[in-house]
């Protein structure tokens, strides 16, 4: 091509287009005449309007194209969806299994997704989210692990945002104790009291629905509360301005109403106050040595994470040399990441393991999988009844290319339709899903992530489940077809084989991995756990019971169906302190810490704790110096004979009065680790007052009546207070609610791929023996008998039982060992659960495929041959 | 005799008249100038396409030439029958329009 020509060649995007609108066939191709007629224009009216000319056409042309296009897939998409609305009546029992199969496999998917969705949405409606932070704390404990806690001290915020450029903002976040409200009559306990610094409210994405945010903290009796809270205390009244009552105590006024706190906030209120109150009453709290708020600082765009961390820290460091001589570190955290990271001290609310959802995720795969494999070997194995269509239809001039797209059309038409059944099932049974997870999920049709999730799922289930088949369907050679009777697809069943096998293999290790974790839940609720859970109601110390709780303990004590009462500031296992002990014998070294709680009068009898020697604390006997240990720190401590033996706690010289048993009172998940017990009796200061508990060891076989008498003893000391009880088997049971979950969902999706399993597999027995049943005839009357005819038929089921049961063994017994690990106290899995399973799921493969067997092995022959 | 569509009937009046140098581009022209109205392609393709069909018009391939990027012409001339078929059109059309008066049509013209 000269320079004369390439000036007068069209735009190379047009032509290209062009070029793929008119593909050389060879023959005449109109893209040399837009080409001729386009020069003519540069040269009469000038390259502009030739140009403009030349995209005019290719605009046309392709709107053209589309058409053409449009109007042919349509008929041919027409005539795919006759065909396979002919083929779904004509064989209409292995069409509804197929579609059995697979509306539960999108059952599965659409749950399980909305709520792995659900879990990774947490924190993520926030405008600034993106920036916003959360400060850790990464210290190495006493055995040099290193723990890592959301707690830092208070001034941290302030110093912060005032030293480090990057901060833009910083703010404190607290949630409060359970504390009753009040509003002249309507009087309840309510959770989420929280505490906060004022531009809590600018960084966090909470908006008001009335008040301004300028004045929301105007004063330090100035709160804001959810419209929830406002509905409840206020019904319809306009809340602004108005008194609320906290605790019995204070009247704070309302400055504004927020919206409801969505609920994959990591961070949950009703009631938001500013810290000024408690500052005022507790200024040791607002420290650089005491670590018990959460700061979150919002970042300017694009900082250097690891350099505000080490700036972060060097602030710690010059306020608290004690840290930097521990090597405190501070670290941020991404404030999405709170809700999917594990393993952070006193987090504030649920996480969720990345483990779990991972789980789940390819749980849900597997399934899908599993619907995807019955098609594939319906379709396959039903290659045979299809050939000789697919034989004509190659003749009569189809392209492979086209049999394809019908194979696959007709999988995509099926899998929408399971999908639209699916997607009302799984409408109908959120709420069912949602007692398993905890949650409240509800799933919006119409919404556009769904939708989009949807046509992806429906696109890939489609895809996965017809490609096979139509591939080896297409793949015929119509003259070897229509010449004999045999299909190709129908000898070659080496991949069904494979594929049931898996099916068998994932069903069987789903199995295992419920029963490993239900003899695990098992285990701890049978576990001897050391204390009387059933029988422990425990309330939360208010106002008057805690000074008078001598009164409250005698009247108590006066009913029958009480056995002990005594006072606690922590739940029992919940631990605040740990301290330096010595004891004599000790090897000089390391120094020891050891947990060390606080307790009042008749704990371990009200908790139901023995006591292996020695004795608790009793108001006959002095309590001071003296120290309780349980059986774990006297093996530790390796003395013959504590009791009377003294010890040292951080430096005082204490007594040891007394051992006790080991207790779980912590989760199973956790060592029992040596326990101290001294005693405190700060039951009337303000802390106890705020968050004390009394525990009343109670008659199990009258519980309601127990209950009763504690309510009336706490009316006549507590007249303004609502009353409240919760049980320690509650908390117990709360401990271990993950493993709940798990437990409650591998239950219900194992029986989905159980179901889906023996559904493929009946389907396919059903269609070979059918296949086979000139076969049998023929083996009939040449005289084998009807039991040598069903081990013959049942022959191969047993070794793909058998060969699924070796491969998925080890990989269950990996899995599952190291979800066992998780617990310090947990069953080994025996061979037995192996072996059983293993006798189970021959005895399932048996009963799917025992009806079409016995049919055919029972026809009479005479039956089956009749017809050549 | 197979009766032709006015488009086809244009398209064959223009290649007669371009004698040696019928092809999609010039006819298009052609027809344009005959009819004063523009032409898209695609109206001339068909009627083309149809008239080698019916063996009217006969159809020989160029080389290729650089000022259509490389692309071959379809070079048109009308066959005998193509021929025949004109003198039946215009024939016909005269018979059909014989015995109308012209100031039948005066105030149209």
């Amino acid at each position: 091509m000269n320079d004369r020509d390439r000036k007068y060649s069209p735009p190379l995007f047009a032509s290209q287009i062009m070029r793929y609108l008119f593909p050389d066939n060879g023959e005449h191709s109109p893209i040399g005449d837009f080409r001729e007629v386009y020069t003519g224009l540069c040269k009469n009216k000038g390259k502009i309007s030739a140009r403009i000319w030349y995209w005019g056409q290719v605009f046309l042309c392709i709107v053209h194209f589309i058409k053409n296009k449009t109007y042919w897939s349509r008929i041919m998409f027409g005539k795919n969806f006759k065909f396979f609305i002919r083929n779904f009546n004509r064989n209409r029992f292995y069409s509804l299994i197929n579609i059995t199969g697979l509306v539960i496999g999108i059952v599965s998917v659409i749950l399980i997704f909305t709520w792995i969705d659900h879990e990774l949405s947490y924190d993520n409606f926030h405008v600034n989210g993106e920036n916003i932070y959360r400060v850790l704390t990464e210290l190495e404990d006493e055995n040099g692990e290193t723990v890592t806690t959301k707690n830092t001290p208070a001034p941290l915020k302030d110093a912060a945002r005032d030293e480090i450029p990057e901060v833009v903002n910083a703010c404190r976040w607290s949630s409060d104790t359970r504390v009753p409200l009040k509003n002249e009559d309507i009087k309840f306990y309510e959770d989420g009291i929280s505490t906060a610094d004022p531009d809590f409210l600018l960084m966090f994405t909470f908006p008001f629905i009335s008040g301004s945010l300028d004045d929301a903290f105007i004063d330090k009796r100035s709160v804001v509360i959810s419209e929830r809270l406002a509905k409840k205390y206020f019904v319809d009244e306009d809340p602004i301005g108005k008194l609320l009552n906290w605790n019995n105590w204070q009247m704070y006024t309302i400055r504004g109403v927020f919206k409801d706190v969505p609920r994959n906030s990591h961070i949950d209120f009703d009631l938001l106050r500013t810290f000024q109150i408690e500052k005022e009453s507790w200024p040791a709290g607002f420290t650089w040595g005491n670590f018990n708020r959460n700061t979150y600082v919002q970042l300017a765009d694009n900082s250097d994470l690891r350099a505000v961390e080490a700036k972060l820290t060097k602030i710690l460091h010059n306020n608290n040399y004690y840290t930097k001589r521990k090597n405190f570190r501070l670290k941020l955290q991404p404030l999405t990441e709170i809700h999917i990271t594990t393993g952070i001290h006193n987090e504030i609310a649920e996480v969720i393991d990345m483990l779990y959802i991972r789980i789940f995720m390819s749980i849900a795969a597997v399934i899908l999988l599993l619907a995807c494999i019955n098609y594939i070997n319906l379709s396959t194995a039903r290659s045979i009844s299809r050939s000789k269509e697919i034989g004509i239809r190659k003749v009569s001039g189809a392209r492979r290319k086209e049999i394809i797209k019908q194979f696959l059309i007709e999988s995509l038409f099926t899998a929408m339709f399971a999908y639209i059944i699916a997607a009302v099932l799984a409408v109908i049974l959120i709420p069912e899903f949602n007692l398993i997870t905890g949650k409240k999920i509800s799933i919006d049709i119409f919404n556009f992530k769904f939708l989009a999730a949807s046509a992806i799922i429906l696109f890939t289930t489609g895809i996965a489940a017809g490609f096979y088949p139509a591939l080896l369907l297409s793949s015929f050679n119509p003259l070897s077809i229509l010449k004999s009777s045999r299909a190709p697809g129908s000898s070659g069943s080496a991949l069904r084989k494979i594929l049931v096998v898996f099916q068998f293999a994932v069903s069987i290790g789903l199995i295992i991995c419920t029963i490993i974790v239900y003899q695990q839940l098992n285990y701890i609720r049978k576990m001897n756990v050391g204390f009387d859970k059933d029988k422990i109601i425990y309330i939360q110390v208010k106002d008057n019971i805690g000074k008078s709780f001598d009164i409250a303990r005698n009247e108590l004590m006066k009913h029958p169906q009480i056995r002990d009462v005594s006072i606690k500031f922590l739940l029992p296992g919940e631990t605040v302190s740990r301290n330096p002990i010595h004891w004599q014998g000790r090897e000089p070294g390391n120094s020891v810490y050891m947990n060390l709680n606080s307790i009042n009068y008749d704990y371990f009898k009200t908790l139901g704790i023995d006591i292996i020697s020695g004795r608790e604390f009793t108001r006959e006997h002095p309590i001071d110096n003296q120290i309780i240990m349980n059986e774990e720190a006297a093996k530790f401590l390796n003395l013959d004979d504590p009791v009377g033996k003294p010890i040292w706690v951080s430096g005082n010289k204490c007594t040891i009065i007394g051992v006790v048993k080991n207790a779980h009172l912590k989760s199973l998940h956790y060592k029992i680790v040596p326990e101290l017990f001294h005693f405190s009796d700060d039951r009337t200061s303000n802390a106890m007052n705020l968050s004390g508990y009394i525990f009343i060891n109670t008659d199990v076989t009258d519980f309601a009546g127990s209950v009763k008498a504690v309510e009336k003893v706490w009316y006549e000391i507590n007249p303004d207070y609502p009353f409240e009880y919760r049980t320690l088997k509650d908390e117990y049971e709360k401990m271990y609610r993950g493993e709940n979950k798990l437990a409650g969902l591998f239950n219900y999706f194992t029986v989905i791929a159980i179901a889906i399993s023996c559904l493929g597999l009946y389907g396919l027995t059903a269609y070979t023996t059918e296949q086979r049943s000139k076969e049998i005839g023929i083996r009939k009357t040449l005289g084998a008998k009807t039991s040598r005819i069903i081990t013959y038929l049942m022959k191969d089921l047993i070794k793909w039982i058998f060969i699924a049961n070796l491969i998925i063994w080890p990989v269950v017994w990996k899995i599952m060992n190291n979800w066992l690990d998780e617990f310090a106290y947990h069953v080994v899995p025996g061979i037995d659960t192996f072996l059983l399973t293993g006798i189970v799921s021959l005895l399932i493969g048996f009963t799917t495929v025992s009806y079409n067997t016995l049919k055919a092995a029972l026809k009479d022959p005479v039956e089956t041959l009749r017809y050549e | 005799m197979k009766l032709l569509s006015r488009q086809e009937e244009l398209v064959l009046i223009a290649v007669w008249r371009l004698q040696d140098n019928a092809y999609s581009v010039t006819i298009r022209e052609k027809v344009a100038e005959l009819t004063a109205h523009d032409w898209s392609f695609g109206a001339i393709y068909d009627p083309l396409e149809r008239l080698e069909k019916k063996k009217l018009l006969n159809a020989v391939f160029s080389d290729p030439s650089p000022e259509r990027g490389g692309k071959r012409k379809k070079m048109y001339s009308i066959t005998s029958e193509g021929l025949k078929a004109l003198v039946g059109i215009k024939n016909l059309q005269e018979s059909v329009w014989n015995g109308i008066n012209k100031s039948m049509l005066k105030n149209l013209i």
